[in-house]
C-alpha cells in the first residue's frame, strides 16, 4: 500500500506542479482585470457580494481510512471553522468520511461527491464546480469555502480553509498596466468566461492538492505500519523461539528430575 | 588384548565386565564375537563405572545379543584406510567398504581421533577458493581452509550444486574431495552414489554413509570417519581437499541421543551439555595448514527454523560462509537457485577479494533488492508506472538475475546444456560490464544458462539474427498476400 501511494503520488504531484502556478497566474490576471475595470463593468452573479447568511463548506475527505490523521486534520479544521462563523451553515462534502460524519451530525448537505479524490479528472472538477456555481447564483449561499489538505511537498501538507467565493482582495492599484490593452469583444465577456474558467481551475486545483495529500499521508501512515508489523514480527518470533526452547526444556527438566528422583540410591 | 564379559544391555547401552588391570581406555573399540551373532558387533566405550566394569554404546544392532558373551578390548579406537585407494569408494563408521568392490587397497590405517593440528601449522583463512561457479564466487565466496553453511530444503538442488563443486575441484584445481553422509535418508545417498557414478565424479570422491538407520554412536562418529580420510590427503599429499557434510545438525542429534542413553542430565532445550564441546572437536579439525587445506561444505538442518536454537547457533560461530538456496528460484528456473541476497561470506572484504569485486558485489546486491522492492509496483500496476530510472534498472536486475544462472558440467544430462567453469577474474568484470549498464542494449534471454559475458554476448548477438530473421519472413509473407 505504501508503494501503490508512492506512485500515485508521482503523477498527482507532477499534476498539481503544472497546475498551481497556473491557476495563480490565473487569479491575478482576472483580479487585476477586475479591479481595473471595476466589477460593475460586468452583471455576471459570480461577482455580486451579497450579505452573508448561507455558507457552504465543502470539506475534502477520502473514502477510506489507513491514511493516517488525513480526515481527522480536515474535518477537526472544518468543525472549528464551522463554529467560528457566525452564519449558516450548510455543506457540500467530497469523500466518504465527510458525508458519513455529518449526516450522523445531523447537518443540511446539499450535495454529495464520494470518490471524487480517485479520481481526479478535469471533467469532475467541472461537474463540481458547477454545483457550486448553482448554488451560489441562484443565492441559496452567499459565500464557498473549502477545507482541505494543502500539498506543500511529500513531507509537509497543511490543512487549510480557503474561501472560494465571493471573490475579494480587489485592489486598486496594480504593477500591470491595462492602459494599453484592448478588450475584443468586450471586456465584459471576457472577464465572464475568465471568471468561471477561475472557478473550474480553482476547484481542480483543491481536489488535486487534496488528492495529493492523502496519498502523502498514507504513504507515510502505512510506511510507519509496514515498520512497525516488521518489528512486531521480529519482536514475536524471537518470543516464539524462546517460547518454544523454554517449552522444550521444561519438559525435560521435568522429566528427568522425575526419573532422578526414583533413582535407587 | 584384554578379554571380559557382557555384563548387561540396555538397548544400544553395553556394559562390560574385564579382569582387575586390564580395563580399556575411553573411546576403545570393544569387539563381542559370538557363534550366535550374524555379525560381529563393536562398541565404543564411554565411561568407566568401576574398577571392572566399563559402559559403552554400541557401534551396530543389538539384537541377539545377551549376558555372558565374550568380548575382546582392540586396545585401539575406530581406525580407517587412508590414502588414495579410497577415492571412488564407499565406506561406513569403521572404513568397511560397502559399495561391494572389494577390499580397498589401503597402506595404512589411521584412528580417528587425535589432536587438531598445532597453533603454528595453522594457515589463516584469507584467500578465496575459486569454485568456477559465478554466483558463489562474486556473492558468497568460499574462504579456502574455511567452512561453508549450505541451507536449503528438498529438491533445491542441494546434491547438483555439491557434485559440480566436486568435479571443478577435481578437474580445475586436481584437489580431491570426501562426502559424509551423516544421518539423512539412506535412500539418498544411494541416489548421490548413482548419481555421482553417472557423471564420473566418483573418481575423485571418498564417501563415508552413516545414515538415519544406524544407532547413534555410528552416527556421531560418521564425519571423524571422513575427516580422517581428509586429513591423509591434506597433510601427506598435500592437497586441497573439500570436505562435505550432510547434514552437521544430525551429528549434534546423534550426541544428544548418546547423551541421554548415558544417563546424562540434558541442558537447555534438551541438548547434550557438551554440546559445544562436541561441535568444537569436529570443527576445529577442518583447517587449513601450510601443506594443505579442507575447505568443508556443510548442510544444516534448522529446527522448527528457528536460528536461535542452541545446535545451529553453535554451529554457526563456525562458519565463514552460507549459501541459501531458495525455492523461488528454482521455481523461475535459475540454477543454481543460491539466492543472492541472503548468501553471505565474510570472504566478500576489500582487504580480501579486492576493492573492484567488492564494488561489484554490493552494487549487484544493491540492484536486486531495489528491484526486489519494486516487485509490488510492478506486480499491480505495471511497468509503465515506473519512472524511467526506475524501469532501466528493473531490466538491469532481470538481467543480473539471469545472469547469476549458470549450466552445470554434472547436469549436462538434463539440461542438454555444456557446462561452463567461469573463473573468478571473468565473473567480476562480466557482473561489472551488466550493472555499469554497458549490456543494456542486449536481450535479457542471452544472459540465461550462460558461461561469461562474452558467451552471452554471442547468444545476444544469435537472438538478434533469428529475430531479424523471423521479421525477414513476415515482410515475404505479405508481399504475396
Amino acid at each position: 500500500m505504501e508503494m501503490l501511494s508512492v506512485v500515485k503520488i508521482y503523477h498527482l504531484r507532477k499534476k498539481v506542479e503544472e497546475s498551481v502556478p497556473y491557476v495563480e497566474r490565473l487569479r491575478e490576471l482576472l483580479l487585476s482585470i477586475a479591479s481595473h475595470l471595476g466589477t460593475d463593468m460586468t452583471n455576471s452573479p459570480l461577482f455580486t457580494v451579497k450579505p452573508i447568511q448561507k455558507i457552504l463548506v465543502v470539506p475534502l475527505t477520502s473514502d477510506r481510512g489507513f491514511c493516517g490523521a488525513f480526515n481527522t486534520n480536515v474535518l477537526g479544521l472544518a468543525h472549528r471553522y464551522i463554529n467560528e462563523t457566525g452564519s449558516e451553515v450548510v455543506l457540500g462534502t467530497i469523500g466518504n468520511k465527510a458525508t458519513k460524519e455529518y449526516k450522523h451530525q445531523g447537518f443540511d448537505i446539499v450535495f454529495e461527491f464520494p470518490k471524487l479524490l480517485d479520481r481526479i479528472t478535469y471533467a469532475n472538477a467541472r461537474a463540481l464546480s458547477e454545483q457550486i456555481k448553482k448554488l451560489y447564483i441562484s443565492n441559496t449561499v452567499q459565500a464557498v469555502s473549502f477545507v482541505y489538505m494543502e500539498f506543500q511537498s511529500v513531507m509537509r501538507q497543511e490543512t487549510v480553509v480557503r474561501e472560494m467565493l465571493p471573490l475579494i482582495s480587489i485592489k486598486k492599484s496594480h504593477e500591470i498596466s491595462l492602459e494599453t490593452f484592448h478588450f475584443k469583444p468586450d471586456p465584459k465577456y471576457i472577464l465572464d468566461s475568465l471568471m468561471d474558467e477561475y472557478i473550474d481551475l480553482f476547484v481542480y486545483k483543491v481536489l488535486l492538492e487534496a488528492g495529493a495529500s492523502e496519498q502523502a499521508m498514507r504513504r507515510m501512515s502505512m510506511h510507519r505500519a509496514t515498520e512497525n508489523a516488521d518489528d512486531l514480527a521480529e519482536r514475536l518470533t524471537i518470543r516464539y523461539q524462546r517460547t518454544r526452547q523454554a517449552a522444550i526444556t521444561k519438559e525435560l527438566t521435568e522429566i528427568t528430575s522425575g526419573a532422578e528422583a526414583i533413582k535407587e540410591r | 588384548m584384554a578379554k571380559g564379559k557382557l555384563l548387561k544391555v540396555e538397548g544400544p547401552v553395553i556394559d562390560f565386565r574385564f579382569p582387575k588391570g586390564e580395563l580399556p581406555d575411553l573411546y576403545n573399540t570393544i569387539i563381542v564375537r559370538d557363534p550366535e551373532l550374524p555379525d560381529e558387533l563393536q562398541c565404543e566405550v564411554h565411561q568407566v563405572l568401576n574398577a571392572t566394569d566399563v559402559r559403552c554404546i554400541a557401534l551396530g544392532p543389538t539384537e541377539m545379543v545377551r549376558r555372558g558373551m565374550e568380548c575382546v578390548d582392540t586396545n585401539a579406537t575406530i581406525s580407517v584406510p587412508v590414502g588414495p585407494g579410497t577415492l571412488g569408494r564407499v565406506f561406513n563408521v569403521f572404513g568397511k567398504p560397502i559399495d561391494r568392490k572389494g577390499d580397498v587397497e589401503a597402506k595404512e590405517t589411521r584412528p580417528i581421533f587425535h589432536a587438531p593440528p598445532q597453533f603454528s601449522k595453522v594457515e589463516p583463512v584469507d584467500q578465496v577458493f575459486e569454485t568456477g561457479i559465478k554466483v558463489i564466487d562474486l556473492l558468497a565466496p568460499f574462504p579456502k581452509g574455511g567452512k561453508i553453511g549450505l541451507f536449503g530444503g528438498a529438491g533445491v538442488g542441494k546434491t547438483v550444486l555439491l557434485q559440480e563443486l566436486i568435479r571443478n575441484v577435481a578437474y580445475v584445481h586436481k584437489g580431491v574431495s570426501v562426502f559424509a553422509g551423516v544421518g539423512e535418508r539412506t535412500r539418498e545417498g544411494n541416489e548421490l552414489i548413482l548419481e555421482m557414478e553417472a557423471s564420473g565424479v566418483i573418481k575423485s570422491t571418498a564417501l563415508v554413509f552413516g545414515q538415519m538407520n544406524e544407532p547413534p554412536g555410528v552416527r556421531m562418529r560418521v564425519p571423524f570417519t571422513a575427516l580422517t580420510m581428509c586429513e591423509y590427503f591434506r597433510d601427506d599429499e598435500g592437497k586441497d581437499v573439500l570436505l562435505f557434510i550432510d547434514n552437521v545438525f544430525r551429528y549434534v542429534q546423534a550426541g544428544s541421543e548418546v547423551s541421554a542413553l548415558l544417563g546424562r542430565i540434558p541442558s537447555a532445550v534438551g541438548y547434550q551439555s557438551t554440546l559445544s564441546t562436541e561441535v568444537g572437536s569436529l570443527e576445529e579439525r577442518i583447517l587449513s595448514t601450510k601443506k594443505g587445506s579442507i575447505t568443508s561444505v556443510q548442510a544444516i538442518f534448522v529446527p522448527a527454523d528457528d536460528y536461535t536454537d542452541p545446535a545451529p547457533a553453535n554451529i554457526f560461530t563456525h562458519l565463514d560462509a552460507t549459501v541459501t538456496l531458495d525455492r523461488a528460484l528454482v521455481e523461475l528456473g535459475i540454477y543454481p537457485a543460491a539466492n543472492p541476497l541472503d548468501s553471505t561470506s565474510k570472504m566478500l572484504d576489500p582487504r580480501i577479494v579486492g576493492i573492484e569485486h567488492y564494488e561489484v558485489a554490493q552494487e549487484v546486491k544493491r540492484i536486486l533488492q531495489h528491484y526486489e522492492n519494486l516487485k509490488d509496483i510492478i506486480a499491480i500496476l505495471g511497468m509503465s508506472e515506473l519512472s524511467e530510472d526506475d524501469r532501466a534498472l528493473v531490466y538491469r536486475a532481470r538481467k543480473v538475475q539471469k545472469f547469476l544462472s549458470q549450466p552445470f558440467f554434472v547436469a549436462e544430462s538434463y539440461s542438454g546444456r555444456q557446462g561452463k567453469y567461469v573463473t573468478l577474474k571473468e565473473a567480476v568484470s562480466s557482473f561489472k560490464e551488466i550493472v555499469e549498464g554497458r549490456c543494456d542494449d542486449m536481450p535479457e534471454d542471452a544472459f540465461y544458462m550462460v558461461g561469461n559475458l562474452d558467451e552471452a554476448k554471442e547468444k545476444a548477438q544469435k537472438l538478434l539474427a533469428e529475430e531479424e530473421e523471423k521479421a525477414k519472413v513476415k515482410v515475404k509473407k505479405e508481399e504475396y498476400v
